[in-house]
């Protein structure tokens, strides 16, 4: 399906860049409308498809880009079968605890990386960079021995985080710490000098100047910080599926509140999908109120190069 | 990080003259090597949780294992047999050929969009709010959504029935599913590409742009010797970001395929899930894993190499 579009979308590129060159306007304007239409409908569809599937009851999956039938309820017969909400609440408490951890820890690094010159900043930064892109899998065996308390460290043993927040937020944290570094390092980096300096001359040390003055000038950024974390946070999928057992008691999260229609007979795409929009409600509250942020987080890593 | 409170929480007014001047000479010091101090909680959380499960990963593909247990020291044999099997080159190549093909798409597609919508756009906050919706929904959604769109008799088969006429088997035929996966991939990275094409090129000062239009150049020319050069480490960053990114694809495959029609999708990820928690060959699966960090290390420190990226 997107395919086809974007083949269409290639070859136009082709054909019109000498169009574009010498008639001005009216040529771009078509092509715009079509490039931006065609596009947000295919980004959007399969959301369109999910409310779709949804409202029309189960079984019905096949055919058609309309509902057969219309049914609202659906969205409040999955909290009777499910406990929805409690999934939503345990996926936004980790989410919210590896927000806090990866703000202390990051603000710190991240001051010490944007602010100050020392030995070793470079392959520092580096290796932070590489180590956020290696495969998380590759640590799975491992992180969860060690987290299910089955590592013994002379006579300590670790702690069995299995089925508690802490064994997702440390992995999580892990995660999305790197990024985290690397907004508030650009951020805290931008602030001119002076000013830090006058707070230092009014008798702050530099850790004070880094919560009296760099931090609140630099609020974009740890709300940016913030919020990305919090989404993939929210979105991860695999030590979230591997660190709890699956019931709500034991810290699952919105991953098993979804999958748990699955493990009932028969077909309940419709339980699924509803409990899906319900699910990314959070997430599109924030993303509505601060898309700007994300964008910014997304792209400035590459643009301050 | 105690050393921050202490620093933080210090009130000159309150404390005595002795008491002052002492914990004015620790805060002399933490000031001295704050950087290294700042940095600590970052290196024991990056120690626990990255380098140590690397070093045991590391140690358990020395060892044999037989559902779960420990057999024997084997040395380097486990990275021999890889060498040999068969499976794991078939998921190298399927990995190679999902990432090469899904990024080139992606690029081409999102890059081409990011020149048409590159222009002042009326509802901007909205565009973009929009298309960010493919990169924050959980991967679980999307699979699921993505795996009712390609259920036989479902959507897409609705779709192509006048062209094709009968169901396509878009993730049960063996020679299609890896391109349906990369087809969803597609779908999800690109508005990503997008956005940050977007942003760079809106980066490209103008001044540069007004001076090449009064020396008489024309549109393409100035794409082509201004705006493409400007761009060009960040379009080096998003195809790192996007390569490595797809290396480690796992949750799609996981939900979409488990890996099959046979091992047509079965990418590098998939197989080490396999090999751990399926024939709980955990030497096999840590000699994978291990691997798997090399071929990712290599092509990171590359395109940082030909990015000349800075820090």
């Amino acid at each position: 399906m997107s395919n086809a579009v974007t083949d269409e979308s290639k070859g136009r590129v082709g054909q019109f860049v000498d169009l574009m060159v010498n008639n001005p306007y009216d040529t771009y304007r078509i092509l715009f409308y079509v490039g931006l239409t065609s596009f947000l409908m295919i980004t959007l569809f399969p959301f369109y498809w999910l409310l779709v599937l949804a409202v029309s009851g189960g079984g019905t999956y096949g055919m058609g880009f309309l509902p057969d039938s219309v049914n609202i309820g659906v969205f409040v017969e999955i909290f009777s079968q499910q406990p929805i909400h409690l999934y939503i609440f345990n996926s936004i408490v980790i989410a919210m605890i590896t927000v806090v951890i990866c703000l202390v820890i990051g603000s710190l690094a991240g001051y010490a990386f944007g602010r100050v010159d020392f030995r070793g900043k470079g392959p520092l930064m580096l290796l932070l960079l590489i180590v956020s892109y290696f495969p998380g899998i590759a640590y799975l065996i491992p992180l969860y021995e060690m987290l299910t308390g089955s590592l013994t460290v002379g006579p300590f043993m670790t702690p069995d985080l299995y089925n508690t927040p802490w064994a997702m937020a440390f992995p999580f944290t892990m995660l999305t710490l790197p990024i985290t570094i690397f907004i508030l390092t650009t951020f805290f980096s931008q602030i001119p000098d002076g000013l830090e300096d006058a707070a230092r001359v009014e008798g702050t040390t530099r850790l004070g100047a880094l919560f009296r003055v760099i931090l609140p000038l630099s609020a974009p950024g740890v709300v940016t910080a913030a919020i990305i974390v919090f989404i993939s946070v929210y979105r991860e999928f695999f030590f979230s599926f591997m660190m709890s057992r699956g019931n709500p008691d034991d810290w699952a999260v919105l991953v098993y509140g979804i999958l748990a229609f699955e493990q009932q007979s028969g077909s309940q795409h419709h339980f699924m999908a509803a409990a899906s929009i319900v699910g990314v409600i959070p997430v599109a509250v924030l993303v509505i109120f601060a898309q700007k942020h994300i964008v910014r987080g997304l792209t400035q890593g590459g643009l301050k190069e | 990080m105690s050393e921050g409170t202490n620093t933080v929480s210090e009130n000159p007014i309150h404390a005595s003259a002795s008491e002052g001047s002492r914990k004015e000479r620790l805060a002399l010091w933490a000031d001295e090597h704050l950087a290294k101090l700042l940095v600590i909680p970052t290196l024991v959380l990056l120690f626990s949780m990255t380098f140590y499960p690397m070093i045991r990963a590391i140690e358990m593909s020395m060892y044999q294992y037989t559902a779960g247990q420990r057999i024997g020291f084997v040395g380097l044999d486990n990275y021999v047999n890889l060498f040999y099997d068969s499976t794991w080159r078939n998921s190298l190549m399927v990995t190679a050929w999902y990432v090469f093909l899904s990024v080139t798409v992606q690029f081409v597609v999102g890059f081409v969009i990011a020149v048409l919508l590159n222009r002042k756009l009326k509802f901007r906050g909205l565009i973009q709010t929009l298309i960010l919706i493919p990169m924050i929904l959980a991967p679980t959604v999307i699979a699921l959504v993505w795996r009712l769109l390609y259920a036989p008799g479902g959507l897409l088969d609705f779709i192509f029935y006048p062209i094709v006429g009968g169901n396509v088997g878009w993730i049960s035929d063996s020679s299609i599913a890896l391109y349906s996966l990369i087809l969803t991939e597609v779908w999800q990275w690109t508005p990503l590409v997008v956005l940050v094409m977007l942003a760079g090129l809106q980066s490209v000062p103008d001044h540069l742009k007004e001076a090449a239009v009064m020396d008489g150049a024309s549109r393409l020319r100035i794409f082509w010797d201004i705006t493409l050069p400007h761009m060009k480490s960040l379009i080096v960053l998003i195809l790192i970001i996007r390569v490595i990114d797809s290396i480690r694809v796992f949750d799609k495959v996981y939900i979409l395929t488990r890996g099959g029609p046979g091992e047509s999708t079965n990418v590098v990820s998939m197989e080490m899930y396999r090999a751990a928690f399926e024939f709980t060959n955990w030497g096999a699966a840590a000699s994978m894993a291990i691997s798997l960090l090399l071929i990712v290390l290599l092509i990171a420190i590359t395109f940082v190499k030909i990015a000349e990226v800075k820090f």
